[in-house]
């Protein structure tokens, strides 16, 4: 095992839970746009459910290999408290902010029926923080910030969600309508 | 005599839906003294009820996911990636250690000729000092 190996492993996981994340924004957007016709709702909304709970299985794996790598030497305070790292306190500080409301949005989605609607959609509202605070953690923070296929992903993601938000917005009556179908369907 | 042939008939037509949905797994709606009419009404949905019932959901089974077979797909896919980025990543590491490694040693090699052979330390030949810039600067910066 070479001694780099949890350094690549950080890399790789946070390269995935962020598009893992995505995904999962751009699933929910679709639950709530109907920007497209074909998949069925049901499983759109159950995709868009695994999709966020794979993400944050995907950040622990980036969480364990940044905590286990020797070189870089963060400490648990790095980790927990934003903007606290002395190694770019502003690009890793934004990434603990993304873990927090990732987080919050995968508890509160895990007891959505025990929570009054309202704050549960409170705090999966949230989730645009997560895409663009966690996009702009990727871009300045990684190490693969100047990889251009990267930077090509983030591009490409970004128009989608942008898109699909702008649709959302300016059809608000259909997209509280599908919102309200979605629970109403929800298992 | 009427009443009377009637009355066999309902008591029939009875035993027959009983039956059907004992059939079925179903306990019976209406008792033996239940109406004609009811047992009338029920019939024609007696059908639907037994159809319904032939496949009985195990009290420990879940309900299958609709996307079942996707989630098997994306999660192999994630975990595909996962390992299909870090090896790339791996491999780009590896070829850029490999690049510039005989240029730092001939550096190293030129600095050591020409100044005195205790500075002649090949620090900059190592990959984490080479490749893993990021770290090494945080590294430096909280050591600082």
């Amino acid at each position: 095992m070479s001694s780099q190996t949890w350094w690549y492993t950080a890399r790789a996981g946070g390269i995935v839970a962020w598009a893992l994340a995505s995904l999962a924004v751009i699933g929910g957007l679709q639950l709530s746009t109907r920007l497209l016709k074909k998949p069925a709702p049901n499983w759109v909304l159950d995709v868009h459910r695994f999709l966020g709970g794979l993400s944050v299985a995907f950040l622990a794996v980036h969480l364990v290999g940044i905590a286990a790598d020797q070189f870089v030497g963060f400490g648990p305070e790095d980790f927990i408290v934003p903007f606290a790292s002395s190694y770019k306190p502003a690009a890793v500080g934004l990434g603990v902010v993304a873990m927090y409301f990732l987080l919050a949005i995968e508890i509160t989605s895990l007891a959505m029926r025990k929570l009054p609607r309202s704050t549960w959609h409170a705090v999966h509202l949230t989730s645009y923080v997560v895409f663009v605070v966690a996009t702009v953690h990727g871009l300045t923070a990684g190490t693969d910030r100047h990889n251009v296929v990267f930077q090509w992903a983030c591009l490409l993601t970004a128009t989608v969600v942008l898109m699909m938000t702008l649709v959302r917005i300016w059809s608000p009556r259909r997209a509280a309508r599908s919102a309200s179908r979605t629970a109403a369907n929800a298992p | 005599m009427t009443d009377h042939t009637n009355d066999i008939d309902q008591a029939e037509r009875i035993k027959r839906l009983q039956a059907r949905r004992a059939a079925g797994g179903r306990t019976p709606r209406s008792t033996p003294t239940a109406s004609a009419t009811q047992a009338a009404a029920a019939a024609p949905t007696a059908s639907v009820a037994t159809r319904a019932a032939a496949r009985p959901r195990q009290p420990g089974t879940r309900r299958r996911h609709p996307a079942a077979a996707t989630r098997w797909l994306l999660g192999g896919l994630s975990i595909a990636s996962f390992f299909g980025i870090a090896g790339t990543v791996a491999a780009a590491n590896v070829s850029a250690v490999a690049t510039p490694a005989p240029a730092a040693a001939t550096a190293t090699v030129a600095a050591a000729s020409s100044a005195a052979p205790s500075t002649a330390t090949p620090v900059a030949a190592t990959p984490r000092a080479t490749t893993h810039a990021a770290p090494a600067a945080h590294t430096t910066t909280k050591g600082s």
